[in-house]
């Protein structure tokens, strides 16, 4: 399996974004093209195409940073509702 | 330590030469340097005589002559120690000289390390990860064939990043690519391949004794994470767990709360909670037409289907942390955004233009801009408020004056465990994608070095 197979398979486990899949899915069906025309398996992946990825994954964590900041937030207000009741 | 032979050149000074004096700790620092560089040399004639009983014939004669320069070498130093010491204080009119012997003792050392290298399976006394790493900082690195050093801390890192559990699932093939790091020279290649197989295997071993005698899920879970092993990531996911348990105790705590202060305060709850749902729902309501201020869910839809694909236009969440404002606001702009963001109100801009000068404040405004057409976003804003409107008919509550509120307690209590339940599974998500991230650092790390 090519690392971008298994990059694949790892990113499907971890509940990443249709984007990053869809990218990563992109990035495979390249290198798959590339293998077959005689390309090594170990280049399927170019740095620049890693770091792209990398950015897509990290922009995945930032809105999931956002999702939870924001259920921070309500939850906060569900608190300042509750001590509201209490005085 | 004392150093009979240094005392005996340095009586006790007076008057100019006490002086001179002054400089001296120098000499000492240079002497201490010195002495540490001397026993190296010790060390490394050591290890090149061991290396030449055990070593070639061929190579013999050379590796001899080199040991017989280095003997020289450590003569001469020591010859130009005596005469330091018997010049007293003429530290300048020495300095120079034991400068050069230090660079012609470095160099031999340099010479030193190579010659070691090339003692076969130099790497083979390792039965442990920790022992090899002592080895390699020992001998200072690793270097290629083609005669490029790396440092002993460039090597340990490479060699941890082996230790993940993504490369454990790599296929043999890019295992080879990513072990092409390590020289072969010494045997530290097969060395580093042997170590992480015995560890592959003791975590198989453990794993499975683990599931026999039944010790439980989590104990099952980390002894299977490979990862776990290297100090640092051990460390921090001790840190995060802790974190994380915590989280969910206060989340637990707050839930119990909330069912005994609902029942006893029906209508206190159903009026702040329109206050709060104000807060959350109503923008959804009364979004103005182009900047619509989203709630939970539109914070959600951003949240999983991205920029890309929203269907509104704005969100306003208060963001505490710096560093995932700084990297959606570059984002956006990667995403070839700048022209959307110039296009937005000026005020709006310099919004944008504070969240990149002035991070990590608390309520920050980001908004994302979307290709939607009004009447889609207005669309899309109409179901959701149907939806959620529906959802709130069912559960009203009578208020003081007679009227009935569209909310009540359980709501409250739905709200909170949903967002608990959403606020713990984004924890997670991150938690996961952090170390996903970190595994990709260290692949990348590996792919830059073959690039």
């Amino acid at each position: 399996m090519s690392i971008i197979d298994q990059l694949y398979k790892l990113i499907d486990e971890t509940e990443f974004s249709e984007r990053v899949k869809d990218r990563v899915k992109e990035l495979s069906i390249k290198s798959k093209l590339n293998q077959g025309s005689g390309v090594e398996e170990s280049k399927c992946l170019t740095l620049e195409e890693w770091k792209e990825l990398g950015q897509l994954i990290k922009a995945d964590m930032v809105l999931d940073t956002i999702e939870v900041e924001c259920y921070k937030a309500c939850l906060a207000e569900v608190d300042k509702a509750i001590a509201g009741l209490k005085e | 330590m004392s150093n009979p032979e240094r005392e005996q050149f340095n009586p006790e000074p007076t008057g100019e030469q006490y002086e001179k004096k002054e400089k001296a700790p120098k000499v000492i620092d240079i002497y201490g340097k010195y002495e540490k560089i001397f026993q190296d040399i010790e060390k490394k004639k050591q290890e090149a005589m061991e290396w030449r009983n055990k070593g070639n014939e061929i190579e013999r004669e050379k590796k001899e002559q080199e040991v017989t320069k280095l003997r020289n070498l450590i003569h001469l130093a020591k010859k130009s120690r005596q005469e330091e010491g018997r010049e007293q204080f003429g530290y300048s009119a020495s300095e120079k000289v034991i400068k050069e012997k230090i660079g012609e003792i470095l160099n031999l050392q340099n010479k030193g390390n190579k010659l070691w290298e090339a003692i076969p399976d130099v790497f083979s006394d390792a039965s442990n990860f920790d022992e090899l790493y002592k080895i390699i900082n020992d001998v200072g690195g690793q270097v290629h064939s083609s005669g490029e050093r790396i440092s002993p801390e460039e090597t340990i890192k490479k060699i941890k990043g082996c230790r993940g559990e993504f490369f454990h699932k790599m296929d043999e093939g890019l295992k080879e690519e990513v072990l092409r790091f390590f020289t072969r020279s010494g045997g530290l290649k097969d060395k580093v391949r042997e170590l992480i197989e015995q560890e592959i295997m003791k975590k198989t071993v453990d794993s499975a004794e683990i599931s026999e005698t039944g010790k439980g899920t989590e104990g099952a879970e980390e002894t299977k994470d490979v990862d776990s092993t290297i100090p640092e990531v051990k460390q921090e996911q001790k840190i995060d767990e802790r974190a994380f348990a915590e989280i969910q105790d206060e989340q637990g705590k707050r839930e119990k709360g909330i069912r005994k202060i609902a029942e006893e305060n029906r209508i206190k709850i159903a009026k702040s909670l329109n206050r709060f749902l104000s807060r959350w729902v109503d923008p959804l309501i009364f979004a103005p037409k182009e900047t619509a201020l989203l709630g939970l869910e539109g914070v959600k839809k951003v949240a999983i289907e991205g920029v890309k694909d929203l269907a509104v236009l704005g969100v306003t969440v208060g963001v505490v942390v710096e560093e995932p404002v700084r990297q959606a606001y570059g984002y956006l702009q990667k995403r070839g955004a700048e022209k959307e963001i110039s296009q937005l109100p000026e005020k709006t801009q310099k919004e944008l233009e504070k969240i990149e000068k002035k991070l990590g404040e608390i309520k920050v405004k980001i908004l994302f801009k979307e290709k939607a057409s009004k009447a889609e976003s207005n669309q899309y804003i109409k179901q959701k408020l149907e939806r959620e409107i529906e959802k709130l008919r069912g559960q009203e509550t009578e208020m003081e004056d007679g009227k009935k509120s569209l909310t009540g307690p359980e709501r409250l209590e739905a709200i909170t465990n949903e967002a608990s339940k959403r606020y713990l599974a984004g924890l997670g998500k991150i938690h996961k994608k952090g170390k996903m991230m970190q595994l990709m650092n260290k692949i990348g790390g590996f792919l830059g070095e073959r690039a």
